[in-house]
């Protein structure tokens, strides 16, 4: 990771950055309840802050209730492989999306699950993370973000009886079945081939399941 | 809890498939991703496994509870107990799959005699496979929650029942 400026550790009240030095901001929570950083990835990335304008980080780091904070200044033009693993698409300032990149966060490391099938990989992730940014367009977010056993992300979102398993696979494929848990029926099992198409089925089961 | 010797292998073959009967039991130790919550379904829909990784008890060599011992002799009580019977997993056909889709063999290991696995016979496809982990989610009977213990009158219930079944055939 390309830094212009050495780690800074403190709280927020006395962090200044300006933007003339960096564009991004990444944030890591210290409180050991929240499980993070994770024992086993330390280094896990849990949020990056676009700077808009100069002491930008205060407010936004305020904005997202975090106090205790430890800080990277990222470089953008020097972006190297762990910060261009992150994704390609702009984040902003919702706070459930960052409560739900942090559950993501915490999974695909050797070692953070108990179980004994494929762990999440980049692709996965990568997938999951456009979706979630996709559904926060919307206003939606899932109920649990999980692995599944059948190695990848699952999605899982509740409607009173209606459940919807969305499943975004390490290769790449994704698909979703849904249920009304109360009677054991199926109501739709189906393959999706893209980022939209996929909010668009979310969006449409929890319409009908109102 | 001590690990139960009736568990030991102790160069005892394994059975013959015809052994296991439709009204028997097969229990798996099962462990909920870690948001899952108490109110949430158990099983877990996203932890299960059709696959021949799935290990499973057979009720009629052990108690549902035994299953909860891994390899290296650790109680891990922070698993749910799931069982199926036999025969729901056997009986697929009527769901729109084969009557051989899933099916069941007896493996058993140094330490754990009742050691069984899941076979899947058939190739199935990813929609395929979230419906067959649907229906086994569906035919669950929960045996006990995460940290779900029975009190030591039920356990030696149970453990006495066993021994006499087994004592019997």
């Amino acid at each position: 990771m390309a830094l212009v400026q050495s780690d800074i550790i403190g709280d927020t009240s006395s962090s200044v950055f300006s933007r003339q030095k960096a564009e991004y901001c990444e944030v890591r929570r210290l409180s050991e309840s929240s499980g993070f950083p994770h024992p086993l990835a330390p280094e896990a990335y849990i949020l990056k802050i676009p700077l808009k304008e100069e002491n930008d980080f205060r407010n936004m780091a305020n904005l997202i209730g975090i106090s205790t904070l430890t800080c990277k200044i990222v470089d953008p033009v020097n972006t190297q492989a762990n910060t261009s693993e992150i994704g390609d698409f702009k984040i902003h300032g919702s706070i459930k999306l960052s409560v739900q990149f942090e559950k993501l966060s915490a999974l695909g490391y050797p070692g953070s699950v108990q179980h004994d099938f494929e762990l999440p990989n980049l692709t996965s992730i990568k997938l999951s993370r456009k979706l979630l940014v996709f559904l926060d367009k919307l206003n939606i977010y899932p109920d649990r973000i999980t692995e599944s056993a059948e190695g990848g992300i699952s999605l899982v979102f509740y409607s009173g009886n209606y459940r919807m398993y969305f499943e975004i696979y390490n290769d790449g494929e994704m698909g979703y079945i849904a249920e009304n848990a109360k009677v054991g029926k199926t109501l739709d099992n189906m393959e999706v081939k893209s980022i939209p198409s996929a909010q668009r089925q979310i969006k449409r089961f929890l319409d009908s399941s109102r | 809890m001590k690990f139960p010797s009736i568990l030991y292998r102790r160069d005892r073959p394994p059975l013959d498939d015809t052994e296991l009967k439709d009204k028997h039991w097969m229990h798996i130790r099962h462990h909920p991703g870690s948001d899952w919550n108490k109110k949430d379904d158990l099983p877990d829909y996203t932890k299960i496994k059709i696959d021949e990784e799935q290990s499973c008890n057979w009720g009629k060599l052990s108690m549902a509870y035994w299953v909860r011992w891994d390899n290296q002799g650790v109680y891990k009580v922070d698993y749910g107990i799931v069982s199926y019977s036999v025969r729901s997993i056997r009986k697929t056909g009527k769901y729109g799959f084969s009557d051989h889709t899933l099916s069941l063999s007896h493996r058993p290991e140094d330490n754990n005699y009742s050691h069984c696995i899941f076979l899947l016979n058939d190739k199935l496809n990813r929609t395929q496979r979230r419906d067959l982990r649907m229906l086994v989610k569906r035919n669950a009977v929960v045996a006990a929650k995460p940290h779900e213990e029975p009190s030591i009158f039920e356990y030696l219930i149970r453990l006495f029942i066993l021994r006499l079944r087994l004592w019997i055939s």
